[in-house]
């Protein structure tokens, strides 16, 4: 055969392989990819947290810790993302290794704070540590530092932890909280309609804490998400995967549209279409980024709003946790007595701005850059646009008690974040997380009761305390959604299904501590129109006491306000049953 | 004494291939027999092999990446051809020399300018690819045609062919196997970026994503299935491009030692 021959049979021959495979692969007739159909998240509610005594006990300055290195007591090593809401950590470090007068060098803790970012890293990390604490009991234990909503899928871990002969144990104790840093940035216009981010798209890292924030304020206002980041469902809000949060807000910034498959109620149609990042998920300095370089986006929602959404929380493995009881209750002891200095003190808070600063080690960032976002600032962004940026909270002891729950008669937030989260996650990627490791497997609050039985009766500084003015109207509503709560017809009281509706609504609005709840009571247009107004503001009484009965700590005073609508603005006609039953609603409004 | 014993012996072929067979069938058994303590067992790994293929379309998001790895290698061929040929005139030296040297580069950063530059994330990806598969290619090809002897040279010459048709006789026609061979050798660069770039743009699929999706949720065993199937498409591959040299080069194994 000529070579002439040889290339033109063997053109054909590539030009049949990929048709032929082409065709094949796109019948869909062998082995096909799962359908994902874009899904609506029951709302998703978070703890709020209580109002209590208004008075500011403010602890005396301690003496700021020395900055030489203290080398004496248990060793630990505690992995940090580069997070403001450690700045409890860092003070009651003194340094990037514990120092001569810190709190921790003052407890018997010697531990080394190190950078790290990468989540899979840390999870490597802690089961490499499993490992090394087997053959050498004395080696130095691992505590990592994860978003509190993040932690249900960083507990996949916990299968080779298990094959390492122990398991995942959360340090029954936190540093801090985000506090409006981790946030969605979105056009001006969503904040007046959320139904405009219908066939939108955020770019976000998914599967975390950003994502999370997303989600819940879908979620909040009744918008389908698409779980598949390869698809585009006009029907739905959209997400553009990124590899990490300066990379989502990277997206905005660049604006270059990347092709998808577009779906229509979860069946593809084969169409290809282009799409662009129209809003974001990030956190500092995501958010400074897209104000600085391009601007044009607002705070939709952020952890401000969602409160109890991100605390920080550390992790290690049960080998450790076990076996160094007293350690563990000394570094607690160490983050409370730096907690209450670090919220009642601007040089103790500077110092730890410092410390901070040496441990994430960007030259371009000292310590006031830390500072300046720690306490959030507004900036003008590049259009003029002003936009809140950075935030988070430090906590101190009793904070913790709140958190956990063990203030009088409290909920556990932390177990109720936890939750939902894990649901939604597991809800969305059912294939990559088909469950996650249940809280009550990895927290055990007894150490946390001992410190709490240590200092009963000694003056504490108080936690911060959310209050709401009761005739305090929502001027900014952040979301909005027709809850189906089904009543007894013609009555105030709940069916069976209104009751898992409500619990539901419960672990929703616990989330969002900082938001007041405005429930709207409508009926359909049976009966005349006082008595429909009357059932309506039972009815919208009937949730609001509901919820005040099952957490008086999350629904204080004052924040759940109730309005009755009679069968006024019906959202189906009332021709027909299944649009009276439409009508026949609570909706439940967030806002501040 | 057998000759798999013996240096630089030549044993029979069939001798060979129930050797790799015997060997590759020990490491199995050591595999299924004796599991390590954190890495999936071999039932695991093909279990999750199964689910992949079954019901997360591992097939389709691999002829995805092949398509697109395929696209990267031909653009990135052509150029790297041109960039090498051009080194017969001296002018151009400098710039083969310049590309070769970009492999050195990281990406990371890159690809923010690229975007910048570029219309949409796929070209993004592509381009990407291009790059890095080009600069290793120019590499390898500079070498082969610097390797062009002075008698390959006179002897095109003696037969009366100028300055260009020898050029063209010896070093265009006379390389291309070889050539053909440094694709082969440089395919899998293309193989190791593109897992990144696929997290990079994330809205076309891939295996890559599907491979870092695993890796998010620890899915170790399915990281394993993954990286195997990677694995025999490369070794494909390397027979697919052996084939092709075979029919197109039947004469470029005569005279080399």
């Amino acid at each position: 055969m000529t070579t002439r021959g040889k290339i033109v049979l063997f053109a054909l021959f590539l030009a049949l392989a990929y048709f032929g495979f082409n065709k094949l692969i796109a019948s869909g007739r062998f082995f096909k990819k799962a359908d994902t159909q874009s899904v609506l998240l029951s709302s998703i509610e978070l703890p709020a947290a209580p109002s209590g005594s208004r008075a500011t006990l403010v602890v005396p300055l301690a003496p700021l810790p020395g900055t030489a290195p203290a080398e004496n007591g248990t060793p630990v090593v505690w992995e940090v993302m580069a997070w403001n809401s450690q700045m409890a950590g860092m003070l009651a470090n003194g340094g990037p290794r514990t120092t001569m007068g810190s709190a921790l060098a003052a407890n018997k803790v010697d531990m080394q704070i190190v950078r790290q970012d990468d989540v899979s890293k840390m999870q490597a990390d802690l089961v490499k540590n499993a490992l090394d604490l087997q053959s050498n009991p004395s080696t130095p234990g691992l505590i990592v530092s994860i978003m509190g909503d993040g932690l249900p899928a960083f507990s996949a871990v916990q299968s080779q932890l298990q094959k390492a002969g122990t398991q995942l144990q959360v340090i029954p104790y936190s540093v801090g909280k985000s506090f409006g840093e981790d946030k969605l940035m979105g056009p001006k216009e969503w904040l007046d309609n959320p139904k405009a981010a219908l066939g939108k798209t955020i770019a976000c890292y998914l599967r975390d804490g950003d994502h999370n924030i997303a989600l819940k304020w879908c979620a909040d206002n009744g918008l389908k998400v698409n779980p598949d980041e390869t698809t585009y469902d006009p029907e739905a809000v959209n997400f553009m995967a990124a590899s990490d949060f300066l990379a989502a807000a990277e997206k905005y910034i660049v604006g270059k549209p990347e092709s998808r498959t577009k779906v229509v109620s979860g069946h593809s149609t084969g169409v290809k279409v282009d799409v662009v990042a129209d809003a974001v998920a990030t956190w500092t300095p995501g958010d400074v980024n897209i104000a600085k370089q391009k601007g044009g986006l607002v705070n939709i929602v952020s952890t401000k709003d969602y409160s109890n959404q991100m605390p920080n929380i550390m992790v290690t493995t049960k080998r450790w946790y076990d076996a160094h009881q007293p350690a563990v209750l000394s570094l607690m002891t160490a983050f409370a007595v730096a907690g209450d200095q670090v919220k009642s003190h601007p040089e103790a808070l500077t110092r730890a701005a410092d410390v901070s600063a040496q441990v994430y080690g960007d030259q371009d960032k000292p310590g006031a850059y830390w500072l300046k976002y720690y306490k959030g600032t507004s900036e003008a962004d590049r259009t003029g646009q002003v936009v809140e940026l950075g935030g988070s909270k430090a906590f101190n002891f009793n904070d913790n008690l709140t958190l956990f729950g063990l203030d009088n008669g409290g909920t556990n937030i932390y177990a109720a974040v936890y939750k939902t989260f894990g649901d939604v996650q597991s809800k969305l990627y059912p294939k990559e997380m088909p469950s996650y490791v249940p809280l009550t497997q990895m927290l055990d609050l007894s150490l946390l009761r001992k410190l709490q039985a240590q200092y009963k009766g000694k003056t504490l500084a108080p936690a911060e305390t959310q209050s709401f003015a009761a005739d305090d109207e929502i001027r900014r509503s952040v979301s909005k959604r027709a809850w189906n709560i089904e009543f007894n017809t013609g009555q105030s009281t709940f069916t069976p299904a209104a009751q898992r509706e409500l619990s539901q609504l419960f672990d929703d609005l616990v989330v969002a501590g900082r938001l007041k709840v405005a429930v709207h009571g409508y009926t359909d247009n049976t009966g005349n129109a006082d008595k429909n107004q009357q059932l309506s503001e039972a009815r919208a009484e009937a949730v609001a006491h509901w919820l005040e009965a099952k957490s008086a700590s999350a629904f204080p005073q004052g924040r759940v306000q109730v309005y009755a609508h009679g069968a006024a603005e019906p959202v189906a006609p009332n021709t027909t049953e299944a649009g009276k039953a439409q009508n026949r609603r609570v909706e439940v409004v967030l806002g501040n | 004494m057998s000759p798999l014993f013996i240096p630089n012996a030549h044993p029979r072929r069939a001798t060979l291939a129930a050797l790799v067979a015997g060997q590759v069938l020990a490491l199995l058994a050591l595999w299924l027999f004796y599991p390590l303590q954190l890495f999936p067992s071999l039932g695991d790994v093909f279990r999750a092999l199964g689910d992949l293929i079954t019901s997360q379309g591992l097939l389709q998001e691999l002829w995805a990446s092949l398509l697109t790895a395929f696209q990267a290698l031909g653009i990135a061929t052509v150029l790297a051809l041109f960039i090498s040929y051009l080194t017969a005139l001296p002018f151009f030296r400098p710039l083969a020399f310049a590309a070769s040297k970009l492999r050195y580069l990281t990406l990371t950063g890159l690809t923010f300018f690229m975007a910048l530059l570029l219309s949409s994330g796929h070209q993004v990806k592509l381009s990407v690819l291009v790059f890095g598969a080009t600069v290793y290619l120019v590499t390898g090809m500079t070498r082969v045609i610097l390797g062009t002897t002075q008698e390959e040279l006179d002897h095109a010459r003696t037969l009366g062919l100028g300055e260009w048709g020898s050029f063209w006789q010896v070093v265009v026609r006379g390389k291309l196997a070889d050539m053909l061979e440094v694709v082969r050798q440089n395919f899998a660069i293309i193989w190791t970026l593109i897992t990144l770039v696929e997290t990079l743009y994330q809205s076309e699929g891939g295996i890559g994503l599907l491979l870092y999706k695993q890796n998010r949720y620890l899915h170790l065993d399915g990281v394993v299935a993954i990286q195997l199937v990677i694995l025999a498409v490369g070794v494909a591959q390397d027979y697919g491009f052996e084939a092709v040299k075979k029919v197109f080069f039947p004469y470029a194994e005569l005279g080399k030692m």
